[in-house]
C-alpha cells in the first residue's frame, strides 16, 4: 500500500524540510505535496473541537471533476473539428487517418492536454515561489484556474501564449492582492482577458479556432471561418428576419450549438456537457444555483428586451431568439464555471441575485451592440467582479439598518 | 409565548449520549473555581494556600465589586492559588475533606422572596457565590448588579452535540426551579423567558409560573440562548440580558430554599470512547480525573460540549458554567491517498455536511468524531457558508473580516454584541478554510468590551 511505501520517504523529506536550509526555503512547497498525498496531522486546538470532512483540497477538486466531462468534450471536438475540416478541404496529409472516435481523441488530446499541462506547470510554479517567499501555505485555488485557462483557450493558442497568460492571470488576478481568496478578479478569466487584449489575432471571439497549424498542413492554406458569434453579429441588418434560418445554415442550429460539435474555444461548445457540470457543483453546493440562474434570468431578459427592438432597421442579432445566448459562444461556460467563482463573486445572498443578473444582461448587451466584441461574456464577468463588493456593501448597508431600526 | 420555527443549522449526528441514568460519584479529590470563567476582572484572594475553608465560604472577591464573592464549592483545605502571565489568578484548588462544614445563610420561600426588595436578594446570592451563575450578554459575562436587565433568558432547551438533557437534571427539582425563577425574576421590569423543548412534560417547566415560555423547533442552533434571545428580545448597543440555563436556576433555587451554597451538580458524561455513559451527581468544580480516568494522549476529556467546551487535562477542573463533560478520540493517524478518509478518498467514515462524500448518503446515527481538522487553515474561499449555519440575521463572513481588521465600529454595527462564540461554533466546524471563526468572535468580542 501507498502508506508502506511512502511513509518513511516522506517523514524523512518533511523532516529535512525543517532543518537544512536550502530546504527550509522550499518547506511551504515541500509540506504542500505531503498534503497532496496524506492528511495533515493537525488537530483542533479551539473550543471546537469536532470539524466537517470537507477541505478545500476536496472542494477544488469537486470542481475539477464538474470540469472533466468538458474536457473530454474539448479533446473530443477539437479532434472532430480538426479531422474534419482537414477532410472537407480536400487535405489527407495525415495519410489514411479516419476521421472516427479514436482518432478525434487521439488529436485532441495531441493539441488540448498540452495546455493542460504547460498552465498547471506554470501557475503551480507561480503559486509555490508567492508561496515560499511569502512563506504561506499553498492555497489549492490554482487547481481550479488551471482547469478553466485551458478550456477557454483557442485550441491551436501557441502554448508560449497560454504560459504567459497564465503568469499574468496568477500575478496580476491574484498574487499581487494577497492570493487565493483575497482576488477581486477571476484569475482564469484575468488569465484570458490578457490573451484576449495582447494577442487579438489568436483569439479574437469572433475567427474560428480549428486546431490546424497553417504553417504544417499546408493543405488547408487560409482556411477560417465564422463562430456563431460571427455570423449572428455580422449578418447584415436587412436579413435579421432570418436570422435563425441563416445559422441553421452555416451549421449552427439551437440543437448544434446547445449539443457542441461545433468550432469553438477548447471546453466551452458544448452547453449539454456544461450542464452535466453544472449538476455536480449545484448537487454538492460548491457552485452557487442563484448566481447560475439570475445569470440566464438576465441573459433572457436581456434577449427580449432586444427581441422587442427588432426591426427592418435594427442589427440583424436583435431578432435572435433570447434562448440562443444561452447556447451560444462562452455564456454556458462562464454561467457555470466563471461566475459562481465565490471568491470574485458577490458573498451575499441578495448580491448575487444582482451581480448574477447584471452577468447575464451585459454579456447579452455586449454582443448584441458591440460588433467590435462578439463575445462580452468574459468582460460582463469581469466587469461584475468589480461590482461585487458593490453589492455587497449595499446588502449590508440593509442588514446594519435593519439592526439598527429595530430597537 | 411562543413556538419559532427556525430553519438554518445542523445537528451532529454525535454518537455517546449520556443513557438517562443518574450515579452518585464519591467525593471528588479536589475542587476548583476557574477565574478564567470570568474574564475581564481582578479579584482579591482571602485564603492562603493550607487554609481550612467550609463549603461555601468565600475565597475570593472582585476588586470592583467588593460584594461579590467566589466561594468554595466543598469543604476542605487550599491546596495551591494557580496565577499566570503577570499574577493573573487563574484558578483556586480545594483539597477535598469528608467534613460536612458549610457556612450558613438564611433561608428564603416564595412568600419572604416576593415581599423581599431587590437589594437584599442581591446581596444574599453575591455573599454566597450563587451570583457567579447568572451572566449576561452582550460579553458572555458575569451580571453586573447596576445593570439591571431588559429580560432574562433561562435555557431549558439541549440542541448540541449530547448536551445534557435539561428535563433529566430538573427531575424532582420543581421547588427548586421556581424559587429561582421567582428571584431572578425580582432583577428585571422585562420578562423572565423560559425556553422549552416544544411539547415538553417536564412537570417543573410545564408547571413555572411568572415567565414567558417559548419554544423552538428545529435544528441546533436552536437551543443556544445566543438564538433564544435573537429571536425574543435582540440585544442592540446598550441593552443587557441575563442568561442561566435551567438547572442553573435549580442551584440558586437550592441554595435559597436550604441556607447552604449547593456543593454537588448533575453532569452528562458524554463520547463514546468515554469510561462512563450516562449522568453522575458530582461536585461542582471537581477535577477532571474525578469524574473520567482515561489516557489523555489518546482521548480528549471536555467540560462543555465538543463545539463549544475547554479541553482538560487529568489535573484541570469541570468550568463552572458545563454540565457535561464530552469525550472524544484524538486524530493521531495521517490518511494516505487512496485511503477512504484521505480528502480524495470516498469518504465512507469521513462526516461531513456537504454533499461531497459517500458519507453524505449513509444514514448513520451517532458517529464517532475525532479532533482532526480535517484539512489546514486557509483564505476563506466560501464566502456563505457561516450563513447557513445560523439563524441569526448578520452577514458573518463580514463580521469576521470586521473582527481580524479590529474594526470595532463595524463589529458593532454588523451585529456582534448579540454573538457569544458558541454561537458560531457551526460555522466554525463546517468552514472548508478551517478559520478559527468562534475564537475570531472571541477576540473580536474582547475587544469590543475593551474599546466600545
Amino acid at each position: 500500500m501507498l502508506k508502506n511505501m511512502s511513509k518513511g520517504p516522506l517523514d524523512a523529506i518533511m523532516e529535512a524540510s525543517h532543518k537544512f536550509a536550502p530546504l527550509k526555503a522550499l518547506h511551504r512547497a515541500i509540506e504542500a505535496n505531503d498534503t497532496f498525498v496524506r492528511t495533515p496531522l493537525k488537530n483542533s486546538q479551539s473550543s471546537v473541537h469536532v470539524r466537517d470532512g470537507l477541505d478545500t483540497k476536496r472542494m477544488m477538486s469537486t470542481v475539477i471533476v464538474a470540469l472533466i466531462p468538458c474536457l473530454i468534450f474539448a479533446i473530443y471536438n477539437t479532434g472532430y473539428q480538426k479531422l474534419n475540416s482537414l477532410k472537407e478541404t480536400g487535405g489527407f496529409l495525415l495519410g489514411s487517418i479516419e476521421p472516427n472516435t479514436i482518432n478525434y481523441m487521439i488529436h485532441g488530446a495531441f493539441h488540448v492536454l498540452p495546455m493542460v499541462i504547460v498552465t498547471y506547470a506554470v501557475g503551480l510554479t507561480i503559486e509555490m515561489v508567492f508561496a515560499c517567499v511569502r512563506d504561506h501555505d499553498v492555497n489549492e485555488g490554482f487547481l481550479v484556474s488551471g482547469m478553466l485557462i485551458p478550456l477557454t483557450m483557442p485550441p491551436d493558442a501557441p502554448l508560449w501564449m497560454i504560459a504567459v497568460s497564465t503568469a499574468f492571470g496568477v500575478i496580476v488576478g491574484k498574487e499581487l492582492f494577497g492570493g487565493t481568496g483575497m482576488n477581486f478578479l477571476n484569475p482564469a478569466l484575468t488569465a484570458r482577458a490578457f490573451m484576449f487584449f495582447s494577442y487579438p489575432t489568436a483569439i479574437s471571439g469572433d475567427q474560428v479556432w480549428r486546431a490546424v497549424d497553417v504553417s504544417k498542413d499546408k493543405l488547408i492554406d487560409g482556411y477560417s471561418g465564422s463562430t456563431a458569434l460571427l455570423e449572428a453579429t455580422s449578418l447584415p441588418r436587412e436579413m435579421g428576419y432570418g436570422i435563425v434560418g441563416h445559422l441553421e445554415n452555416k451549421g449552427f442550429g439551437f440543437l448544434d450549438m446547445f449539443l457542441g460539435l461545433i468550432p469553438g474555444s477548447a471546453g466551452e461548445t458544448s452547453t449539454l456537457v456544461i450542464l452535466i457540470g453544472a449538476a455536480i457543483l449545484i448537487f454538492t453546493g460548491v457552485g452557487s444555483l442563484r448566481i447560475m440562474i439570475s445569470t440566464v434570468v438576465g441573459g433572457l431578459m436581456m434577449g427580449f428586451i432586444f427581441n422587442m427592438f427588432a426591426s427592418d432597421t435594427s442589427l440583424a442579432i436583435f431578432h435572435l431568439p433570447a434562448h440562443y445566448h444561452l447556447v451560444m459562444g462562452s455564456f454556458a461556460f462562464g454561467t457555470v464555471f466563471m461566475a459562481t467563482d465565490p471568491v470574485s463573486g458577490a458573498a451575499t445572498a441578495t448580491g448575487r441575485i444582482w451581480y448574477g443578473f447584471l452577468i447575464g444582461a451585459l454579456a447579452v448587451l455586449i454582443r448584441c451592440v458591440n460588433p467590435a466584441y462578439p463575445e462580452g461574456m468574459m468582460l460582463a464577468i469581469l466587469f461584475m467582479n468589480m461590482f461585487a463588493p458593490f453589492f455587497d456593501h449595499y446588502v449590508i448597508k440593509g442588514n446594519i439598518k435593519r439592526r439598527l431600526s429595530r430597537g | 409565548m411562543g413556538v419559532y420555527q427556525i430553519e438554518k443549522g445542523h445537528n451532529l449526528p454525535i454518537a455517546g449520549s449520556a443513557k438517562l441514568k443518574l450515579e452518585e460519584l464519591p467525593q471528588s479529590q479536589t475542587v476548583a473555581i476557574n477565574f478564567v470563567d470570568f474574564p475581564g476582572r481582578k479579584y482579591r484572594v482571602l485564603v492562603k494556600e493550607g487554609d481550612v475553608v467550609k463549603a461555601g465560604q468565600a475565597i475570593a472577591h472582585c476588586k470592583s465589586e467588593k460584594d461579590l464573592n467566589f466561594t468554595s464549592t466543598a469543604a476542605g483545605k487550599v491546596k495551591a492559588i494557580n496565577r499566570g502571565a503577570r499574577r493573573v489568578l487563574l484558578s483556586i484548588v480545594i483539597e477535598v475533606s469528608d467534613t460536612d462544614n458549610a457556612v450558613e445563610h438564611p433561608t428564603w420561600d416564595a412568600e419572604k422572596i416576593k415581599s423581599a426588595d431587590m437589594a437584599a436578594l442581591a446581596t444574599a446570592l453575591r455573599e454566597s457565590g450563587m451570583w457567579t451563575l447568572i451572566r449576561q450578554r452582550p460579553f458572555s459575562n458575569l451580571a453586573v448588579l447596576a445593570d439591571l436587565p431588559k429580560s432574562i433568558f433561562i435555557n431549558a432547551m439541549n440542541s448540541g452535540p449530547n448536551n445534557s438533557d435539561q428535563e433529566f437534571l430538573l427531575e424532582g427539582r420543581k421547588e427548586e426551579f421556581s424559587l429561582g425563577l421567582a428571584a431572578l425574576a425580582k432583577f428585571t421590569e422585562g420578562n423572565v423567558n423560559l425556553f422549552t423543548q416544544e411539547g415538553t412534560i417536564s412537570p417543573a417547566l410545564v408547571e413555572a409560573t411568572g415567565v414567558e415560555k417559548h419554544s423552538v423547533i428545529g435544528p441546533h442552533p436552536s437551543g443556544l440562548t445566543g438564538t433564544h434571545i435573537d429571536l425574543v428580545d435582540p440585544i442592540s448597543k446598550g441593552d443587557v440580558v441575563w442568561y442561566l440555563k435551567a438547572d442553573q436556576v435549580a442551584l440558586i433555587g437550592e441554595f435559597l430554599s436550604t441556607g447552604r451554597a449547593p456543593t454537588h451538580q448533575i453532569i452528562a458524561v458524554t463520547g463514546e470512547q468515554a469510561p462512563i455513559n450516562h449522568y453522575v451527581k458530582v461536585n461542582r468544580g471537581s477535577d477532571v480525573a474525578s469524574i473520567v480516568k482515561v489516557d489523555h494522549a489518546a482521548l480528549r476529556v471536555v467540560s462543555g460540549d465538543v463545539l463549544s467546551g475547554d479541553t482538560k487535562s487529568a489535573s484541570d477542573h469541570l468550568g463552572l458554567y458545563h454540565n457535561q463533560i464530552s469525550v472524544l478520540p484524538e486524530a493521531t493517524e495521517q490518511h494516505y491517498l487512496g485511503e477512504d478518509r484521505h480528502w480524495a478518498g470516498a469518504g465512507v467514515n469521513r462526516y461531513s455536511t456537504f454533499r461531497l462524500f459517500l458519507s453524505k448518503i449513509i444514514d448513520k446515527e451517532g458517529w464517532n468524531f475525532d479532533t482532526s481538522l480535517n484539512g489546514e487553515g486557509r483564505a476563506i474561499v466560501l464566502p456563505d457558508v457561516y450563513d447557513r449555519f445560523s439563524p441569526i440575521d448578520i452577514p458573518f463572513t463580514f463580521l469576521v473580516k470586521a473582527c481580524l481588521a479590529e474594526d470595532v465600529d463595524a463589529m458593532e454595527k454588523l451585529g456582534i454584541l448579540e454573538l457569544d462564540p458558541e454561537d458560531v461554533a457551526l460555522a466554525t466546524f463546517a468552514c472548508p478554510s478551517k478559520t478559527e471563526v468562534s475564537e475570531i468572535i472571541r477576540r473580536g468580542l474582547a475587544i469590543v468590551e475593551k474599546e466600545g
